[in-house]
């Protein structure tokens, strides 16, 4: 086990789980630091709440460490969760306790706590008029809500949100981005947090990976997948394509299109590169027709990952 | 622990699956008056067993707190225990709220003991209310004193009648069988918390509970199956019953059986520890 350095929230090496002969979770390793925002990505089934509950000892891992705080989550449970919050899967409180009992008694589990601070908190997340109400007749957005409070008491310093945006509305998500940045930013809370709101997940995080099959297949800081996923599409007469795919240092990865006349050709270069690699198609004699800028979003980015080698993945998966 | 201790048993005692049993012991006492109150006026053969003397001792209020305790502990409230160990927790499993507890900084152990204790206390409340609903009762139709009749076959006692005199050693005998009739039903939750760990299903487990628990007793009442009563655990269980007997057997019967009802209490608890500990969740 990796000493814990201070910094290091989350260490992970090679954890895999096994349920009978379906394996969920295949050799995943990851490190989180202080202050980050990760988004756990991946399509349904794909083992990421699996990942989220293994994390929290609510699911042992047949092979891998997993450590939180510097605490091996298998034989220091209670002291790495000493300042975790989280919500796995969607909360559910007992309905007949009222929603600052569920957060008096929840937190008391961790420490005792002031009245003040689990309004202050309720306040937060929108829930401060409602304090006194029974849980059962709340809305689904707002059990949600209440979910986060509870993950932020008493004292959380890394949280753990397996889709906290379900159910919420857009004021709900607005609220949530803002929230989730003040905390990492102003409180340096270090926040997991997964969904399939992918342009939410692109605007707050800090870091990526996408799980696939049990796998992780992408690990990468969000300035890092920026500039991964820039690309630039040219296109020349079909006859000079094999001119342009043998340029040193701009390595052209894919034919995007291929008609009778026309090859679309894909370089991975950074928009400053683009006069360079015109200039040098003019000079090796081919016809430059277009030359287009590409950035792929995230969504693009998670479709393309998660379907590559599955035709028709994203039809398929309804 | 004692907060989470606080958490359960608030959350015991606030659901409604919970006031079901505060509303049974109402039905329960409802039954009984009327019952008492018919015979009351049509003695039948009770006049020719007890003779005129002890029939009219019979209709008062130390007879039937007494009486009521032995349908209630030994049937309804193993029934009523089943179903709220299996909601405690199988139910919370499939709920999902039991997660909610899981993700915080306590072991699992912990849960499951402060799960318990949360069901204990509801347990004693249970005794409790039975006891002083019984009085407030029985005390419009009967007697509020007097002697402590117990009819053997009630209590599957081998005497027939006993008679106990008014005051201290009447009430005395009635606070004992209700103080001992509650590590019965703690033993037999113990059970239900082993099959609630080891279904993680409500239903299934508050079945299996209940079931397993009356075909052990009904198997112990049958001497054809005497080669296996002393397995079952329901043998030992119901030892809150001797207390009503003459001499009350302290070193003899009721501590033997309150050391097995102990020893298979443990094993109860310790495979369902296991079982929780083993889980995935």
């Amino acid at each position: 086990m990796t000493p814990y350095d201070g910094k290091t929230v989350l260490s992970c090496r090679n954890v895999s789980k096994s349920y009978g002969s379906r394996q969920i979770l295949k050799d995943i390793g990851m490190e989180m630091c202080e202050g980050a925002v990760l988004g756990l990505l991946g399509p349904n089934g794909a083992g990421k709440t699996s990942f989220m509950k293994s994390i929290l000892g609510l699911v042992y891992p047949d092979a891998g460490e997993i450590s939180v705080f510097g605490h091996d989550i298998s034989s220091k449970r209670e002291q790495a969760l000493e300042k975790v919050g989280a919500i796995v899967e969607a909360p559910v409180f007992p309905g007949y306790l009222t929603a600052y009992e569920n957060l008096k008694y929840l937190s008391s589990l961790t420490c005792r706590i002031p009245k003040t601070k689990i309004m202050d908190t309720l306040e937060l997340v929108g829930l401060k008029d409602v304090a006194d109400r029974k849980v059962e007749s709340f809305s689904f957005g707002m059990k949600q809500r209440l979910g986060i409070a509870q993950s932020l008491l008493p004292d959380s310093k890394f949280l753990i949100l397996d889709e906290p945006t379900n159910g919420l509305d857009p004021h709900g998500i607005a609220g949530m981005r803002k929230l989730l940045r003040r905390l990492s930013e102003e409180l340096k809370v270090s926040i997991m947090v997964s969904s399939h709101l992918l342009h939410e997940i692109e605007h707050i995080c800090t870091h990526i990976v996408i799980i696939h099959h049990g796998a992780k297949i992408l690990d990468a800081s969000a300035a890092e997948l920026s500039r991964m996923n820039e690309t630039v599409a040219v296109t020349v007469r079909k006859i000079h394509s094999p001119l342009l795919r043998e340029f040193q240092g701009f390595l052209s990865e894919q034919v995007l299109e291929d008609d009778e006349e026309f090859s679309i050709l894909k370089y991975s270069i950074a928009p400053g590169q683009i006069p360079e690699l015109v200039k040098k198609s003019v000079e090796s004699g081919a016809e430059v027709y277009a030359v287009n800028h590409h950035k792929m979003n995230l969504e693009d980015i998670f479709i393309d990952m998660t379907s590559s080698g599955e035709k028709n993945a994203c039809i398929d998966s309804f | 622990m004692l907060a989470l201790i606080r958490f359960e048993t608030r959350k015991v005692i606030s659901q409604n699956k919970c006031l079901l049993g505060f509303f049974t012991i109402v039905m329960m006492n409802v039954i009984f008056v009327l019952g008492f109150f018919i015979k009351q006026n049509k003695p039948g053969h009770l006049n020719r067993m007890l003779g005129p003397e002890l029939l009219k001792e019979l209709f008062n209020t130390c007879v039937y707190v007494q009486t009521i305790l032995s349908p209630c502990s030994i049937v309804i409230f193993p029934v009523l225990v089943s179903v709220i160990v299996s909601y405690v927790f199988a139910g919370e499993y499939e709920i999902g709220s039991l997660r909610l507890t899981m993700v915080r900084p306590v072991s699992r152990l912990r849960i499951l003991m402060a799960k318990w204790c949360a069901v204990s206390i509801y347990l004693g409340l249970l005794l409790v209310m039975l006891l002083v609903t019984g009085i407030l009762f029985s005390l419009p139709f009967m007697k509020a004193s007097g002697s402590l009749i117990i009819i053997g076959d009630i209590f599957s006692l081998p005497q027939r009648f006993i008679v106990h005199a008014e005051g201290f050693e009447s009430y005395s005998r009635i606070f004992f069988s209700y103080l001992l009739a509650w590590p019965m039903l703690l033993s037999i939750s113990c059970m239900s918390f082993m099959f609630a760990t080891m279904t993680r299903n409500f239903a299934l487990s508050a079945i299996l509970s209940s079931t397993v628990y009356l075909s052990c007793y009904v198997a112990s009442l049958l001497p054809f199956l005497s080669g296996i009563h002393p397995f079952l655990p329901t043998r030992y269980m119901p030892f809150w019953k001797y207390v009503m007997l003459e001499k009350i057997p302290w070193d003899g019967a009721i501590f033997t059986d309150a050391i097995w009802t102990l020893a298979f209490s443990l094993v109860f608890f310790i495979i369902a520890a296991i079982f929780y500990e083993k889980n995935d969740f």
